[in-house]
């Protein structure tokens, strides 16, 4: 019972002391303001061919990107569900204008709007399941699902 | 700093270095006992130190901004993170998830 006061103190401490720190809000943009365009290029293509149906990539070739580079995105989009998680942790606190305020203003939410972006586009675009081997289709289907899992994970709740 | 830990520490790699020296010849013995003779604290280690200034960042808020600083050069190559350092990286962040998991009674 003491332990699990104590480890509930603690908890409490760390998630307050973050979530009023503006440094950590600052990290937390820039990590994912670099991770958005590298996890676009390695599965949708460069963020800048996106709206430009010139340059756009096709689903094939969405396909064979993730495919090829899918150890380092599963590596990364796992990183990035942590650190969604603990960004929706630090808003979750006794006060939590002050952190709402920190995330406003260092355009954290413009990241995580980013972000959703890139989640719908990986999980509606890059599927082109008649022509791919089971092994292609279990990867696509992995990503796919982490990028669900990093959508939801600020609706998850803590035990 | 006089933690037996960090003392014990020092004198280890002081050992290496000098035996490091005698190894390698006269090239470094200008440089490596330079570098050994200034007892820097590491700065972590001041953080964990209960009278410390307050409006300095804690422990947790270290470890979760370097480790994001990682995250980001790993990223961006730029500076190249390798693979070694990202184990670390990804051990901080999933600490730091831990730490601020676990509360019910605030929501």
């Amino acid at each position: 019972m003491i332990i699990h006061e104590f480890s509930r103190m603690l908890t409490n401490h760390s998630r307050e002391t973050l979530s009023r720190s503006v440094e950590i809000w600052i990290w937390l943009t820039k990590s994912f303001a670099s991770a958005i365009p590298s996890l676009s290029t390695r599965s949708i293509g460069p963020l800048s061919s996106l709206n430009d149906p010139d340059k756009g990539v096709t689903p094939q070739e969405s396909t064979a990107l993730i495919t090829k580079n899918y150890p380092s995105l599963k590596e990364d989009l796992q990183l990035l569900i942590k650190l969604m998680h603990i960004a929706r942790n630090l808003l979750v606190v006794p006060e939590p204008e002050i952190p709402q305020d920190l995330c406003a203003a260092t355009q954290f939410d413009q990241m995580l709007y980013q972000t959703i972006i890139l989640c719908v586009n990986v999980t509606s675009k890059a599927y082109d399941g008649d022509i791919l081997d089971e092994s292609a289709r279990n990867k696509l289907t992995e990503i796919s699902e982490l990028c669900m899992d990093c959508l939801l994970a600020p609706y998850r709740t803590s035990s | 700093m006089s933690s037996p830990d960090y003392e014990a520490l020092r004198a280890s790699i002081q050992r290496d270095a000098h035996e490091l020296t005698q190894r390698l010849g006269d090239s470094v013995t200008a440089t490596l006992p330079q570098a050994m003779a200034s007892p820097a604290e590491p700065p972590a280690l001041s953080a964990l130190r209960e009278d410390h200034d307050p409006r300095s960042p804690s422990i947790e808020e270290l470890c979760f901004s370097s480790a994001m600083s990682c995250f980001e050069g790993w990223l961006k190559l730029d500076p190249a993170i390798g693979p070694r350092t990202m184990a670390y990286v990804t051990k901080f962040i999933t600490r730091t998830l831990e730490k601020t998991h676990n509360l019910k009674d605030v929501r």
